[in-house]
């Protein structure tokens, strides 16, 4: 062989291993991922894992949040502890679910009201799951809100005595609750980095690719949009829950009838807003918060937020956006409709 | 003697390179390639809602509006549920090629197939919070 013909060999060669290399750490530095979806709670469970997790951890935390609807907080499921306590009046709640019922009470205690666990009848009465369109009978909400009164709810070590005729609905925190039975199986599951959104109601946990960390859009509070009018610069372990009056809502006459039900009133809740996204340490408090806030309006919703240690953003009837300040820095509004006040 | 300039390469190594450099480029063309391709497009009270391109589907997705469940796989879109009386929406089945649609007429909800690929509007967060 020639030397020149060595030379293109040599360069050939180089050329190839440097592009196959190039392949290969493209490899090695494109971290892992799995996405999986699946449907709980009436609503969508999906689960986006990054760096280390196990085969199984997203089947888990959907399975886990069909079995917390099942047998634990359904109004609906016969099989559900909820359900034998409101059948039944009087029922010994499992660890679980009687711990779920207890915080439940306290933030009914702490919004004094405005989050009320037991609003079960309300909810029935409004139905806004089965799309009825219809606003009920005055007088049939006014014998729904008799019942719907937390302070007469009685526990003795895990058995529940509700009062006359009273329901319980934890429909407003129970995506929260799926999404902290999420956060144990990550922990367990030694995972890297998470994403899980129970039907909106999403958790952020760990680091993503790169250690870079999480961006999270606040929906647009509007019905025909499912795009994001704000981004959340998130960069630790958090559980992000918003109400808004678009969701579950129809019009009559000219007028929003909207799922969030004033627990006072018997009505939808009328407080200036459109939307409120509770940024909180864990997930039954954010759900729950975030309608409390939404029933309270922005004024009376600070010491409440500030009780739980928690952050929020405001959406007024007239899109000015309010947020508090823990969170203020870390929120762009990338909507020109929405103006940060 | 004629001085000849030194030439490195003749023609056919350089054909050899090209070569070598398009196999690697091919390997690398599925990861970072957008192909074109089918995208289902939901409607909801007349407004687009949302859009999925097919080939950005890793795992079944499903997407709810107005009481409706629309699954999307690989194979293609379909009512999962619905909350309407008469579930014609849930037996059309699935559709996958352009133009086919589906509609839920009591729950205003539409799902149609078109060409080329568009990927959702909300790729650029981890999440949306509604």
């Amino acid at each position: 062989m020639n030397k020149k013909k060595a030379l293109t060999v040599i360069l050939t060669a180089s050329a190839a291993v440097i592009i196959a290399a190039a392949v290969l750490f493209d490899g090695i530095f494109s971290e892992k991922t799995a996405e999986k979806s699946g449907v709980a709670m009436g609503s969508v469970i999906s689960v986006t894992l990054y760096g280390d997790f196990k085969e199984d951890t997203a089947g888990k935390i959907i399975s886990r949040a069909s079995e917390i609807e099942n047998s634990c907080i359904s109004r609906y499921k016969e099989t559900s502890e909820i359900y034998k306590l409101n059948e039944s009046g009087e029922y010994t709640l499992s660890e679980f679910t009687a711990e779920a019922v207890s915080k439940s009470i306290k933030l009914s205690e702490a919004s004094k009201g405005a989050f009320d666990i037991t609003i079960g009848n309300l909810s029935s009465l409004w139905d806004f799951d089965d799309m009825k369109n219809q606003a009920p009978d005055e007088k049939d909400i006014e014998n729904a809100l008799k019942t719907c009164d937390y302070t007469q709810i009685k526990q003795n070590n895990g058995a529940y005595k509700l009062g006359e005729n009273q329901k319980l609905d934890l429909g407003a925190a129970g995506k929260g609750l799926a999404c902290d039975e999420a956060f144990k199986i990550l922990k367990e599951d030694n995972v890297s980095g998470a994403v899980v959104s129970a039907g909106g109601t999403v958790l952020v946990y760990g680091e993503n690719s790169g250690g870079k960390g999480w961006t999270i859009g606040i929906k647009t509070p509007e019905k025909d949009n499912d795009g994001y009018f704000a981004k959340l610069a998130l960069n630790e372990n958090a559980f992000i829950s918003t109400s808004g009056n678009y969701e579950k809502s129809f019009e009559k006459d000219g007028k929003l009838y909207h799922h969030i039900l004033s627990p006072s009133t018997g009505y939808p809740a009328e407080s200036g807003l459109k939307s409120v996204t509770v940024i909180s340490k864990e997930g039954l408090i954010s759900d729950g918060l975030s309608t409390a806030c939404f029933v309270l309006g922005y004024e009376k919703s600070l010491t409440l937020l500030e009780k739980y240690g928690a952050q929020a953003v405001f959406v007024t009837e007239d899109n000015k956006v309010l947020a508090t300040e823990g969170i203020k820095d870390s929120l762009t509004i990338t909507d020109e409709n929405y103006i940060f006040n | 003697m004629e001085n000849k300039p030194l030439k490195l390469f003749k023609k056919s190594d350089i054909i050899i390179i090209l070569i070598f450099i398009l196999l690697a480029g091919a390997a690398l063309i599925p990861k970072y390639a957008k192909s074109e391709s089918l995208t289902a497009v939901v409607t909801a009270n007349g407004k687009e809602y949302t859009e999925i391109s097919f080939s950005e589907l890793n795992e079944d997705k499903y997407i709810t509006v107005n009481g409706v469940t629309i699954k999307a796989s690989k194979e293609g879109v379909c009512f999962e549920d619905s909350s309407c009386r008469d579930k014609i929406c849930v037996n059309t089945g699935i559709i996958n090629s352009p133009g086919e649609a589906a509609v839920c007429v009591p729950m205003n909800v539409a799902v149609y197939i078109k060409g080329g690929g568009s990927s959702s509007r909300n790729d650029d967060v981890d999440a949306v919070v509604y």
